[in-house]
């Protein structure tokens, strides 16, 4: 392609999309908060905390959420919601938000506190059994679970607000649910590239490890992205790939390794050690160095990097 | 003061347009305009002469988006200026966006196009893509920014724009294929 060529390619654009593009991206949503709101959410604020809410005694509405500065976007598909707002002390100069949800036969409780620096609103000490940190881009997310109870914490340093959302019930649509949740704030999880479909969230253990699953399609071809807390290396994918070659690489500073068929199945996995975290990309075919790399590169966020 | 009013300025004859021109795209053609031209007095005289060309052009030109008509004549002005086989001149962000460019379409590119299929063909690739996606194809092709400065505006890492760049050229690469159409 010559000069011209490429003048010609440009020239062809139409107006309308070079002024779209030539606008400043929208602010994410919930980032603005009104003044007329944050007016009133003085005058609540002091007669809240002379007047502590309980569940029954005095009925909370979304609306007194939304006063507060909470959006509490849950999804879609949420029934049977009850909020409430808890006062947690003095740590902190507005209640935090709670809303008790059903979803596909589970019961979920998801919370809310603005707080300038990440908070514990698990309420599980020290019953935690596992737990592990999975990083989205520009959000990191802690799965904790215990005994009985299972829990997504993420914090949103754009709007101060620390998240959880919790169930008792069956923890494999923890993930799924809280992405819903985390999209409508306007954020991306970003494991999947855009225009991805059917993208799923999901945790399991794999070889005694708590794992966190992003699947989806892209362009016709179907991916698994795994993550798991583990102190060495290992081959989190779970899947055998014959008459396979076998090569290296570098994903920023690990050493990857790629298993695949040229155009057929293929894997990368690579072992962050720094925070001890294990990661394998699985492609279902269409594999080739390049396209396991180019994905693998997109998809993976290094622990080390800064959230938000 | 928006787009129809300074047009109805133009079209008045009245020199406040140029000002307010200045005003409301002066920094932004002026960012386009260095993107291509490395030297920072050619991209402000670049400015100049498209609101001059402007003035001169509406009426009677009555262009729906003042912005990107704006921008158009910069960036072409801009371009006359710019020599490509310059070697002082590859350091330039946009010149450094054609060299991407080249490995994925120069199969495909033929000088003897129907301008009218094309255009049509490109266009209706970009809009078959999410808005995000054209965007980011848009600012680093035709507005010439790095892909760090694109990141940034869209709270990306320079790994996803990367990414996101391959594979919407792949994509281009097989639309224009797949329509027969050659440059």
């Amino acid at each position: 392609m010559n000069e011209e060529r490429f003048k010609k390619l440009m020239s062809a654009i139409d107006d309308d999309l070079l002024e779209q593009a030539r606008q400043k991206p929208s602010v994410k949503k919930g980032f603005a908060l009104h003044l007329l709101a944050m007016a009133a959410c003085l005058c609540i604020v002091i007669g809240l905390l002379w007047s502590p809410v309980e569940k029954g005694q005095n009925k909370i509405m979304l609306e007194d959420l939304q006063v507060l500065g909470y959006e509490m976007n849950l999804p879609i598909s949420a029934e049977s919601v009850d909020y409430a707002l808890v006062n947690l002390g003095d740590a902190y100069a507005v209640p935090m938000a709670q809303a008790t949800f059903v979803q596909n036969g589970a019961v979920y409780v998801c919370r809310a506190q603005k707080t300038e620096t990440p908070a514990d609103l698990t309420q599980m000490g020290d019953t935690v059994v596992s737990d592990m940190t999975w990083r989205s881009d520009n959000m990191e997310l802690l799965l904790s679970q215990s005994e009985t109870t299972s829990c997504v914490s993420w914090y949103e340093p754009r709007e101060g607000i620390q998240w959880c959302l919790q169930t008792e019930d069956d923890p494999l649509e923890l993930i799924n649910t809280a992405s819903q949740i985390i999209m409508q704030l306007g954020y991306q999880m970003a494991v999947a590239p855009e225009g991805a479909e059917k993208i799923t969230y999901t945790a399991f253990m794999v070889d005694e490890m708590t794992t966190a699953e992003t699947t989806f399609i892209y362009d016709g071809i179907r991916y698994s992205y795994r993550t798991a807390g583990s102190v060495r290396m290992a081959d989190l994918s779970q899947k055998e790939i014959a008459g396979a070659v076998t090569e290296t690489a570098k994903l920023g500073w690990c050493n990857a390794e790629l298993v695949y068929v040229e155009g057929g199945q293929g894997k990368i996995l690579w072992y962050d050690v720094a925070p001890g975290l294990l990661y394998s990309l699985y492609m279902e075919s269409g594999a080739s160095y390049e396209a396991l790399l180019t994905m693998a590169d997109e998809l993976y966020t290094p622990a080390q990097s800064e959230v938000g | 003061m928006d787009e129809q009013q300074i047009i109805g300025l133009l079209f008045q004859r009245s020199e406040q347009a140029i000002t307010q021109i200045q005003q409301v795209y002066g920094r932004a053609c002026l960012a386009v305009a260095r993107r291509i031209l490395p030297d920072a007095r050619d991209a402000e005289e670049c400015v100049s002469d498209a609101c001059l060309k402007v003035w001169d052009t509406i009426p009677p030109e009555h262009p729906r988006s003042l912005g990107a008509y704006l921008m158009r004549i910069t960036r072409n002005l801009a371009l006359d200026r710019h020599d490509y086989n310059s070697a002082a001149c590859r350091a330039t962000a946009l010149a450094s966006a054609y060299e991407e460019l080249e490995p994925f379409l120069s199969s495909v590119m033929r000088d003897d196009a129907d301008d009218a299929t094309f255009r049509h063909t490109l266009n209706r690739f970009l809009r078959s893509l999410p808005e995000r996606t054209r965007n980011c194809f848009i600012r680093r092709y035709w507005y010439g920014e790095s892909i760090r400065e694109i990141a940034e505006s869209y709270y990306l890492k320079e790994e996803t724009v990367k990414s996101m760049l391959f594979r919407t050229k792949n994509s281009l690469k097989r639309a224009l294929e797949k329509e027969e159409v050659f440059v």
